[in-house]
């Protein structure tokens, strides 16, 4: 890791990091739908699949075959800037906006799903120093306000790195024994390094469950604020991936909970 | 159930570490878990540990306890009763565990290894690698104060 001071240089963006200790909490469809919804409100926003060992987000935006050319492992090669793997996805998520407008918008930065690709940066490992100055550059040179990371799950130094440099971290855990422990370890990892911002969202509750009495007693083992349980939805399932869900169902449960995640990241809670 | 009684104290600690003045073995509870507090001849409870304390189900960090409180050492350890008992004389107080289960949530299975987090938490920390992170994300944040 490289650590000179220009990798911190200031930026008025925001990043949000969302994570889980373990895979299959659906991280990667709860980030692409919050930044939609943070997007709507009027923000640019950048989304990036940090995920390099198994990227997915951009399945999601449906961009069709073709339109990747370049992706977060050809900046991590060297072999091209960030902005060049980040490709506007406003019109596709959120809909026609006039041309000239500056407000919303969103980046979609992926990930190489070819598995050549993937297996080489598992093999050769890459420059997790200049993975952050990709975050800066992209918070700078897209005029971002807000950027998600969408990190690979469990705790690496891509995840590391990921979560000393948010603003807020989201974790995401399932009402699973299994995600419990690791996401212990990871709340005491974002305290030590100072994230200035951390709230859980419990995602996948079943329906018999209360989730009032959730949140709580969730916020209790942790000692960290839960802003959402988040009803396990056979909506979601259905959709498979094959579109992001609060474009697909606006008025479900679901999304009514994710705009109060959002509300959260504006500071605005009560909203 | 268990019961402990206290006369000429003005606090009492609870935990699993043998050193608590109510040492309770049970694995939902922190080593250093709660305490009560005398002040101004009114006890207090106040929560120390991870796994927290709720009263009427509500995660409480201090509570008055007045002449009798009833408590839980986070969202599925034992309940305790706190009482003043009105035979001594002297601040006293028993305490007595029942079993009772929470009835919104079945989330008897969700709980922690707190040594174990602390283990894993530890290796990390202790590495080069997060240590210089820790240095740099002081170093950003103090930057971004100033800016």
């Amino acid at each position: 890791m490289r650590c000179s001071s220009e990798l911190w240089e200031p930026t008025l963006g925001k990043i949000i990091s969302t994570h889980s200790f373990r895979g299959g909490t659906g991280k990667s469809n709860t980030t692409a739908s919050l930044s939609v919804l943070m997007a709507k409100q009027g923000y640019r926003v950048g989304v990036i699949d940090t995920d390099i060992q198994s990227p997915g987000i951009h399945v999601l935006f449906r961009l069709p075959e073709g339109t990747i050319t370049k992706t977060l492992n050809d900046y991590l090669w060297g072999k091209c800037s960030i902005k060049d793997a980040a490709y506007n996805v406003t019109e596709r998520a959120i809909g026609d906006i006039h041309e000239d407008s500056d407000r919303p918008q969103l980046f979609l930065i992926p990930s190489s799903l070819k598995t050549g690709e993937i297996a080489r940066i598992l093999r050769e490992g890459y420059d997790v120093g200049r993975l952050n100055d990709g975050f800066q550059d992209l918070l700078k040179h897209l005029s971002l306000d807000y950027l998600f990371i969408d990190t690979h799950p469990g705790v690496n130094e891509e995840t590391l790195l990921s979560i000393a440099v948010s603003d807020t971290l989201v974790l995401l855990v399932r009402p699973d024994q299994q995600d419990f422990q690791g996401t212990a370890v990871t709340v005491e990892l974002a305290r030590k390094l100072g994230v200035p911002d951390m709230f859980m969202v419990v995602n996948k509750v079943p329906a018999d469950v209360d989730p009032t009495a959730l949140r709580t007693h969730v916020s209790s083992l942790f000692g960290v604020d839960v802003a959402a349980a988040l009803p396990l939805s056979i909506e979601m399932a259905k959709t498979a991936s094959g579109d992001i869900f609060c474009n697909r169902y606006p008025q479900h449960p679901l999304t009514l909970q994710l705009k109060q995640v959002v509300a959260r990241l504006l500071g605005h809670p009560q909203a | 159930m268990n019961s402990w009684t206290f006369s000429k104290t003005d606090a009492i600690t609870i935990g699993r570490s043998p050193d608590r003045d109510v040492e309770i073995a049970d694995p939902y509870v922190s080593r250093h878990h709660a305490s009560l507090v005398c002040r101004d001849g009114a006890w207090h409870l106040t929560s120390l540990g991870r796994n927290g304390v709720m009263v009427a189900n509500q995660v409480v960090a201090e509570h008055a306890a007045g002449i009798e409180l009833i408590f839980r050492l986070g969202a599925h350890g034992p309940t305790i009763k706190f009482s003043l008992a009105p035979e001594v004389e002297d601040v006293g107080a028993t305490y007595h565990f029942t079993d009772t289960a929470s009835a919104e949530v079945d989330d008897s299975h969700f709980s922690l290894d707190e040594e174990q987090v602390e283990r894993e938490v530890q290796e990390v920390v202790d590495s080069e690698y997060f240590q210089k992170l820790q240095e740099l994300a002081r170093k950003m944040r103090s930057q971004r104060k100033q800016d």
